[in-house]
C-alpha cells in the first residue's frame, strides 16, 4: 500500500501533496488547547495497532484501521495519518518522503469518507458499522492507490490491479476487527466515539 | 553526520529527492550519483541500512514482476508467451534507480537522526506550531504505548493465545486494539490534566538549541552549486 519513492510522476506527486497540505490545514484548524493530547495519543495508539500483525491465510499483514481513525478523529485523521506515515517511512522506510503527500491522500480520503459516511449510523449497530467503515475505506484506499499509479502512466494498471484484487480479503478482515473494537469500545468507553 | 545542523540536512536531502523523482532523462543520473558516493561512506550501521534496503526494495521488486511486459515497444524476448519490451526493462531500471538513490540520501542524512530531533528541525523549518505539537507528544508517547501492548500481548501468549485464521483471533484481537485504544484515550485525560497543573500554554520549550557553524556554512554552499550544477545539465 505504501508507494516507494520515485515511482509517481511529478503530477501525482503533486496533486497529493496538495490535497495532503489543504486536509491537514482543515484538520488542525479547529483543533483546540485541549486537544492536543487526545489526538496526539490516538495517533500513537493508531500507530502502534499498526504494527500488530494478524493471519491471513498462509501469510499474515498488518492493519490500517483509517476506517476506525476517521469514525473516531473525522477531519483530524489527516494530520494522524500524515505522522504515521511520516514516523513508517523514517522509521522502517515503508514508503516515502517524496511520497508521503499521494500515500497521505490515499488513506486519508477514505477515512474522512467513512466519518461522513457512517459515523450518522454508529449508535444503530456498532459491529456492522465498523465492519462496513473497514472494508470500505481499505477498498477505496487501493482504488487511490491504483489511480495514483494509472495516472502516473497506463501501463501500470496491470500492477494496479493486482493490488487492489489482493487487498480485497485484507479489506474483508480489517472490516471484522473494525467491528469489533468498535463493539468493544461502545462497551466500554463511548465517549471516545461520541467526542 | 551528526554535527551538522538538522535543518541544513533536511532542506539538503528534500531536494534532492525531488529533484530526482521528477527526474526522467536516465543519462542525466550519473551526475546524480555523486551526492549518495559520496554519503555512503557516512553509513554507521550497515545491518540497519541493508533491512532498510530490502524493505525499499520489496515494492521495486513489485514493480519489476510487472512493468516489462505492461510497457509496448520493442520486444527483447519471449518469456512464457509474455513480451518483455526494452522499453519496460529501462523504465522498471529508471525507478530502482530512483528509490535507491533517494534512499541513501535520506536513509544517511534524515534516517539516522532520532525523530524528535527531525520533528525539531521541521519546527525551525516552518511547519505549523500546532501540527509540531501533535507530532511531538505522539512521538514521545509511541514507545509508551509500544510498551503498553507488549504487556498486553504478553498475557495473551500467557493464556496460550495463537493467531489463526478464525473469528475468535480477530476478536480477540479486535478487543487488543479496543483495549489499547482506550487505554491512550484514558492516558490522554491524565496528561492534559498534568499540563494544565504546569500551565501548558500551547509551545514546548526546548532546551536544546541548534547552532549554525562555520563548517554548515561551507556544506551549505557545495551543496547549493550541486543542485544548481544539475539543474543547469538538466535544462540544457
Amino acid at each position: 500500500m505504501h508507494i516507494s519513492e520515485g515511482v509517481l510522476s511529478g503530477k501525482v506527486l503533486g496533486v497529493g501533496a496538495l490535497i495532503t497540505i489543504g486536509g491537514t490545514f482543515i484538520g488542525i484548524k479547529n483543533l483546540k488547547f485541549e486537544d492536543y493530547p487526545k489526538v496526539s495519543l490516538l495517533t500513537s495508539a493508531f500507530f502502534v495497532a499498526s504494527l500488530i500483525h494478524i493471519p491471513i491465510g498462509p501469510t499474515s499483514t498488518h492493519l490500517v484501521l483509517n476506517g476506525l481513525c476517521g469514525i473516531i478523529l473525522g477531519w483530524k485523521s489527516f494530520p494522524c495519518i500524515l505522522l504515521a506515515l511520516f514516523l513508517q517511512a523514517i522509521l522502517f522506510q515503508f514508503g516515502g518522503l517524496t511520497s508521503l503527500g499521494t500515500n497521505t491522500a490515499n488513506m486519508a480520503i477514505p477515512a474522512v469518507i467513512s466519518y461522513y459516511l457512517f459515523r450518522p449510523f454508529l449508535k444503530k449497530n456498532y459491529f456492522i458499522t465498523g465492519f462496513l467503515s473497514g472494508f470500505f475505506s481499505i477498498s477505496l484506499s487501493c482504488l487511490s492507490v491504483f489511480l495514483s499509479l494509472y495516472f502516473t502512466g497506463s501501463f501500470f494498471k496491470n500492477f494496479g490491479k493486482a493490488i487492489f484484487f489482493a487487498h480485497l480479503p485484507i479489506a474483508f478482515i480489517e472490516g471484522i476487527i473494525t467491528g469489533f473494537i468498535l463493539s468493544f469500545l461502545s462497551k466500554t468507553k463511548k465517549e471516545i466515539l461520541e467526542g | 553526520m551528526e554535527k551538522i545542523d538538522p535543518r541544513l540536512r533536511i532542506l539538503c536531502s528534500f531536494t534532492y529527492s525531488i529533484l530526482v523523482a521528477l527526474e526522467k532523462n536516465i543519462e542525466i543520473f550519473k551526475y546524480y550519483l555523486i551526492l549518495p558516493v559520496v554519503l555512503v561512506f557516512f553509513i554507521s550501521d550497515f545491518k540497519k541500512f541493508f533491512k532498510s534496503f530490502i524493505s525499499v526494495n520489496i515494492f521495486i521488486f513489485l514493480c519489476w514482476l510487472f512493468l516489462p511486459f505492461s510497457i509496448g515497444g520493442k520486444v527483447l524476448f519471449n518469456f512464457l508467451k509474455f513480451k518483455v519490451t526494452y522499453q519496460g526493462i529501462r523504465y522498471a531500471f529508471l525507478i530502482t534507480i530512483k528509490a535507491n538513490l533517494i534512499f541513501i540520501t535520506n536513509f544517511v542524512l534524515i534516517f539516522s537522526t532520532h525523530p524528535i530531533r527531525v520533528i525539531h528541525a521541521l519546527h525551525h523549518l516552518y511547519l505549523p506550531k500546532k501540527l509540531v505539537n501533535i507530532f511531538f507528544l505522539s512521538t514521545r508517547y509511541i514507545p509508551v504505548i509500544e510498551n503498553e501492548k507488549n504487556r498486553l500481548q504478553k498475557a495473551m501468549r500467557v493464556r496460550c493465545f495463537v493467531p489463526k485464521n478464525d473469528i475468535h483471533t480477530y476478536r480477540t484481537i479486535g478487543n487488543l486494539l479496543g483495549l489499547i485504544i482506550l487505554k491512550s484515550y484514558e492516558r490522554s485525560e491524565r496528561i492534559y490534566k498534568a499540563m494544565i497543573l504546569r500551565s501548558f500554554s500551547g509551545i514546548f520549550w526546548t532546551y536544546y538549541h541548534f547552532k549554525w557553524s562555520k563548517k554548515d556554512t561551507i556544506i551549505c554552499l557545495s551543496v547549493i552549486i550541486y543542485f544548481v550544477w544539475i539543474i543547469y545539465l538538466k535544462i540544457k
